[in-house]
């Protein structure tokens, strides 16, 4: 905080600042409405930024190794010691919750953007085409959700064998059908605008249209999507690696997942 | 109606043979050799290459894939779901001991979740943004975000450490023993249908938010009706439309979520024994459970589908 003399009147330097310190306001006031808005909403975006968080920082949050039994202490209710007791080998509950939402988050993340993401792209095809593909792909997407999701990602994860890829692939083909169902609406009437209708008039090949013209609009709906199911792969992997489960056993040796003791 | 009636029943079919070749390919296309799940991994290198063609032969699984595909498709519709590898039961009667009691958990987890839900979604709905509202939402975002298995260790847990109870270990057929019967079911019928009412009462919230608004019901309250039959007779037959939709949908989640909610009350039902089948690799029984789950399921949704055509005409002249 320097009081700025009259003869170095306006250097590029403090408008960069004037700038920024504007867009940080507004980023601010954003907030401050938002969280006025839905206090709720906000409440739960804190506890999944510090879920996040606790999941990047695991090493340094967690007050031991997430492997390491101590035989002094098994099967040891909350205490000063341990904040969520211990397991039956002595292993820390709080580090392996801790280093748990590690696990969780790289499976989740990676189903959704793997299996939701596939799905969007063939909703983008099989919208933008139509014709004999779209009504194929349909009626194979149909199939596809006529499983219960967890029976369908069971069944793949016990065929595909054992694995922390596994987990991600099986639950990653579940939701491919709610990508594609979702993003082939919003492609269709997307299709139909006049903008899309000026590109191919100007000579846009279809791949140009579909990726430059049509894609850029699917991303919100894209976005919904994809936080939604994210809540869903969760649950999923937390149910394929229930305690007992075959696929427990069979992940890597050292991977954890949250709910497994 | 009738043409409607036909026109769903194909695509049922349809959907049903498109399911079998899916639960197909998943099962016997993709990586695992079942003889490793038989013999055990050191069993299985000890085997010679003869041995292994034979029991491949012998089960079947030496044929081409679509021989195999016909013989499996055969064999359910002549009624004959196979055996399992470890155990002398054959799926078929397996099923039949252990269906009832899943089949009794969903529809007692369907009407509790319409019991639970629905009343929570006319409080909400009839204060919008209440303290009562806001608090039954929260309560209802807890209940989608809590895994059923896990509330139901803690109340399995809970019962036998502070009341000493356990629910009985036998399997009892309702007709035979009614009151073993529900205390069997009840545990996994509360934990399920808690979870699908938490949907219930949000989809029926919202559906019925959209229903006071319309015209007709303010035509209600400005002939004289009060509050109270404005919403039950005519604001709410309307709104429960979704919401009929969505209890299939969820139906699914009840099949699917018996499977670690029975795990965890030790329930003998379907659900307990696909768990076995999938950590034990049983191919056969996985693969016929998994295409049973997805019938049933196809079929419930057809259902559905029917009861909304008949309560809104619109539908079916669609």
């Amino acid at each position: 905080m320097t009081v700025t003399e009259p003869e170095t009147a306006y250097s590029l330097q403090q408008g960069r600042q004037a700038v920024e310190s504007s867009r940080l306001r507004r980023v601010r006031g954003g907030l401050s409405t938002f969280i006025r808005r839905s206090p709720l909403s906000a409440f739960w975006g804190c506890i999944a930024a510090a879920i996040l968080v606790m999941a990047i920082a695991a090493p340094v949050l967690a007050p031991y190794e997430p492997l390491k039994s101590d035989f002094r202490a098994m099967s040891k209710p909350p205490n000063e010691r341990h904040y969520f007791g211990t397991d039956q080998i002595g292993r820390d509950v709080l580090s392996r919750v801790i280093y748990g939402s590690r696990a969780s988050l790289t499976i989740a993340i990676g189903a959704v953007l793997f299996g939701t993401t596939l799905g969007a792209f063939w909703g983008l095809a099989s919208g933008y085409f139509g014709g004999r593909f779209d009504i194929v792909s349909q009626r194979v997407i149909e199939f596809l959700q006529s499983f219960p999701d967890l029976i369908l990602a069971m069944a793949i994860a016990m065929a595909l064998g054992a694995g922390f890829g596994t987990v991600i692939v099986a639950i990653a083909i579940t939701r491919i059908p709610f990508g594609g169902r979702v993003i082939r609406a919003v492609v269709l009437s997307l299709k139909e605008m006049s903008y899309v209708e000026a590109a191919r008039g100007l000579g846009a090949s279809h791949l140009r249209i579909m990726l430059r013209h049509i894609l850029p609009q699917c991303v919100a709906p894209y976005l919904i999507l994809a936080t939604t199911h994210l809540g869903v792969a969760i649950i999923i992997e937390a149910a394929l690696g229930f305690p007992g489960s075959a696929f427990r056993r069979r992940l890597r040796p050292g991977a954890i997942c949250w709910l497994i003791p | 109606m009738y043409s409607y009636i036909m026109r769903r029943v194909t695509f049922g079919a349809v959907t049903i043979i498109g399911v079998s070749i899916i639960v197909f390919m998943v099962l016997r296309i993709l990586p695992g050799d079942p003889l490793v799940a038989i013999f055990g991994p050191e069993g299985f290198t000890k085997l010679s290459e003869a041995e292994r063609a034979h029991y491949m032969a012998e089960l079947g699984l030496s044929d081409p894939l679509v021989v195999q595909y016909l013989s499996w498709v055969g064999d359910i519709a002549r009624g004959n779901f196979g055996r399992s590898f470890f155990r002398s039961e054959s799926v078929g009667e397996m099923i039949l001991r252990r269906g009832p009691l899943t089949a009794e958990i969903g529809i007692m987890a369907v009407i509790l979740s319409w019991l639970v839900g629905i009343p929570v979604a006319i409080v909400s709905a009839l204060r919008p943004n209440s303290l009562g509202d806001n608090v039954s939402r929260f309560i209802s975002i807890v209940f989608l975000a809590i895994p059923g298995f896990w509330l139901g260790m803690l109340i399995v847990l809970a019962s036998l450490f502070w009341l000493g109870y356990r629910v009985p270990l036998a399997g009892a057929s309702l007709w035979a023993d009614p009151w073993a019967n529900l205390q069997i079911v009840i545990g996994p019928a509360v934990v399920l249908g808690l979870g699908q009412g938490a949907y219930i009462a949000r989809m029926a919230r919202s559906s019925l938010l959209e229903v006071i608004r319309e015209d007709y019901v303010r035509t209600a309250r400005a002939k004289g009706l009060s509050r109270r039959p404005v919403i039950m007779l005519h604001a709410l037959p309307n709104a429960l439309l979704p919401v009929i939709t969505l209890s299939g949908i969820l139906l699914g989640f009840v099949l699917a979520g018996s499977i670690p909610v029975e795990r965890a009350f030790g329930t003998p039902g379907l659900g307990y024994a696909m768990f076995t089948a999938v950590s034990e690799r049983d191919v056969f029984v996985m693969q016929n459970l998994v295409f049973l789950y997805a019938v049933v399921f196809v079929m419930l949704n057809i259902l559905v589908d029917l009861t909304i055509a008949w309560l809104d005409p619109r539908i079916r002249y669609r």
